[in-house]
């Protein structure tokens, strides 16, 4: 008896306070998660307050790639926003879904924490993800049941199931991660370093997936990570934490734009706008390059790596034909068959 | 799902081979009891025998005792195991067995020194478990304490070693400044013994058991979710603290009330969790906890057999024959499977 009464208090307070936060931030209601002027860092003899005063909004449906420098505190605000450890002030506000008071029904997570544990199979691990719901004996009925093959469909891992959790390389591991968060059945995936230590293909597979997780199950997705251009092609928004402590907010062709990318990385001889490393042109030739399609691009590349500048109206004719086979016209010479053997010629000149 | 059905296989097994070695360790000793023996003398048939005071007074009590020392030991050493998700935890080697031998060694050795107050409880089983169970708790504390400073699992178990080392010298002076003949008591009692135990200390040792196992089974959600870590289980909604004090109450209890009766059992809480894991190759609690109390129950009960050296008189300690068989059975699982895991 006195349980339920007590859940009705919070449930009360609950609305008390959401009805104080709507006043405040019109939006709070539609948003997947509000913070009010939190503030995150670490408890303890000296505090740390890493950032101050955030009001930062998930939207259902939408990719966010949180960005920064190393050390500045990204994981420890993803913690906080996933409850995992207190803020030091302000609030995290969830709308208010009927039944779900806790923030384990809001919010599911995949950490970089590694499972060291062998004897578990894939099936279990994502059952874990039903928890939440279960009581001490945690008999899954049969709608955990659904919602675990939905989360694994969702993830394409049907052919790993039934794999023990040792058996799978790192990117099978992060996917079986996802579909435990997905399993949690949650409005809000927090992600720290999903991508890390990932070969290429996997990075691109998991970001993609987040991509449409995201899309198609409206889900706000926030996933803290480095990889930038993964993160400028498929990211909506942009948190980026600068050096001051600040998060920017925004489109991330807006960030890069307005350079504050270029500020917070300090990028030594990479120009973002460009997408290319600065490349000096010092063997004083200018090429006049004909073609089109990706040989266009990587000849232009090659050419530029190489020292050459590349111009409308440069001095040297070079010619990409595609007809039989790729090749390199270069007046004079023979047709040459590989990149490479072009560059020798040129730089005899 | 695929977590149903060869489970029960699993623990019909385990039941079987209980009975089994119940029925063997019951049978066998010093005097051979034929089983036919044994049903009728249980069936109340034969009650002023020889036989039939041998099973009450003494083979029975003691079958009973390996059961469910084997069982809260198991499900102990099961439960420190996922808690430090350190496979080497177990109640011996983080040193609950020695802060129990510590407390007991205390009521035993200055209570027959003369206070008359410690005399009377040391002859109450329930104020000697309880005693132990102090014991084991405040030295799993103390670890706790510890563990969340050092998070590196070599560290914990060095640090384990450390308390045992320490709270086994405290024993040494207690022993060092009494009488010969409690010492005499109290070195038999760290041999280890399942033999000193009467029905009224298996009723202890019984509704610890149950309260310990109880307490085991409302934890299973809890120590599944352990297994990724405390950050994962607090995201599925694992209250931390209160599973943490679930599991050191139960631990303690259960270790503090066997050492008290036992004396400190050697390696059955740190080898049957790892036995049982390779025979069935889960990290489940479900399925783990009740296997791995049958699974300890089974090999104490083998354990004793082996220490009644049957057709014979003499009786070994029962700690020699714990460690020779749990022993190499760790250094084979970890030469086996070139690494160990929870």
């Amino acid at each position: 008896m006195g349980g339920d009464e007590n859940q009705e208090h919070t449930c009360l307070n609950f609305d008390l306070r959401l009805r104080k936060v709507r006043s405040m931030v019109p939006n709070t209601i539609t948003n997947a998660l509000t913070t009010l002027n939190l503030t995150a860092g670490y408890r303890g003899p000296q505090q740390v307050r890493l950032f101050e005063n955030l009001n930062l909004v998930l939207h259902p449906g939408e990719l966010v790639c949180f960005m920064g420098p190393n050390g500045i505190g990204k994981s420890t605000l993803l913690r906080t926003l996933a409850g995992l450890q207190p803020p030091l002030s302000g609030e995290i506000v969830f709308p208010n879904v009927p039944g779900t008071q806790r923030k384990e029904n809001y919010v599911s997570v995949v950490l970089t924490d590694r499972i060291r544990t062998s004897h578990l199979t894939v099936y279990e691990l994502i059952s874990f993800g039903r928890y939440p719901y279960l009581d001490w004996t945690i008999n899954l009925s049969n709608r955990d049941k659904d919602i675990i093959d939905r989360s694994i469909a969702q993830v394409n891992i049907e052919r790993l199931t039934d794999k023990k959790i040792d058996e799978l390389s790192d990117g099978q591991m992060q996917m079986v991660m996802i579909a435990r968060a997905l399993s949690q059945d949650t409005p809000v995936l927090l992600l720290d370093e999903p991508t890390a230590h990932l070969d290429l293909n996997n990075r691109v597979e998991i970001v993609n997936l987040l991509r449409k997780l995201s899309a198609t199950t409206g889900k706000a997705i926030l996933m803290t990570t480095h990889e930038l251009e993964l993160a400028l092609q498929t990211a909506d928004v942009v948190w980026l934490a600068t050096q001051d402590k600040i998060i920017k907010i925004g489109a991330p062709e807006d960030l890069v734009l307005d350079g504050s990318f270029d500020r917070v990385f300090n990028f030594k001889g990479y120009d973002l706008r460009t997408g290319k490393m600065g490349q000096e042109a010092h063997r004083g030739i200018s090429i006049h390059l004909v073609g089109e399609g990706p040989e266009y691009v990587w000849t232009k590349n090659a050419l530029e790596r190489s020292g050459f500048f590349v111009l409308n109206n440069g001095n040297v004719e070079v010619v990409i034909k595609k007809e039989n086979e790729l090749a390199w016209c270069l007046s004079g010479h023979p047709d040459f068959k590989t990149l490479a053997s072009l560059i020798a010629e040129l730089k005899k000149k | 799902m695929n977590s149903s059905a060869p489970p029960y296989k699993t623990e019909f097994l385990l039941g079987g081979l209980l009975t089994l070695l119940f029925l063997l360790n019951i049978s066998l000793g010093s005097v051979q009891i034929p089983l036919g023996e044994i049903f009728s003398v249980l069936m109340g048939r034969h009650q002023h025998s020889v036989q039939a005071d041998i099973i009450w007074e003494f083979r029975l009590p003691k079958a009973f005792t390996c059961i469910l020392a084997g069982a809260s030991l198991a499900s102990s050493g099961l439960m420190m195991q996922t808690l430090f998700r350190n496979p080497l935890a177990g109640p011996d080697v983080l040193g609950l067995s020695s802060g129990a031998s510590l407390l007991v060694a205390m009521v035993i050795l200055i209570g027959a020194a003369g206070s008359p107050c410690l005399l009377q409880i040391s002859t109450n089983p329930w104020s000697v478990a309880l005693a132990a169970s102090m014991g084991s708790i405040l030295v799993f504390l103390l670890v706790i304490a510890v563990a969340q400073k050092v998070k590196d699992n070599a560290s914990l178990l060095i640090i384990g070693l450390m308390i045992g080392a320490a709270t086994s010298s405290a024993v040494s002076v207690l022993q060092f400044l009494s009488k010969a003949e409690d010492l005499q008591a109290f070195m038999i009692w760290t041999l280890g013994s399942v033999g000193g135990t009467g029905w009224r200390e298996i009723q202890v040792l019984f509704f610890v058991l149950l309260l310990g196992a109880s307490i085991s089974f409302r934890s299973m959600k809890s120590l599944n979710a352990l297994l990724l870590g405390e950050n994962y289980a607090q995201s599925i909604g694992v209250n931390i603290r209160w599973s943490r004090f679930w599991i050191v109450l139960a631990t303690s209890i259960m270790v503090g009330a066997v050492t008290a009766f036992c004396g400190p059992i050697a390696f059955v809480g740190l080898a049957v969790p790892h036995l049982v894991r390779i025979w069935i190759h889960t990290s489940n609690h479900k399925i783990l906890l009740p296997a791995v109390m049958l699974a300890g129950g089974s090999l104490m009960l083998l354990c004793d057999l082996l220490a009644q050296l049957p057709g014979s008189t003499q009786i070994l300690p029962l700690n020699a024959i714990t460690s020779l068989m749990g022993a190499p059975v760790v250094i084979w699982v970890v030469m086996r499977t070139k690494s160990i895991r929870v």
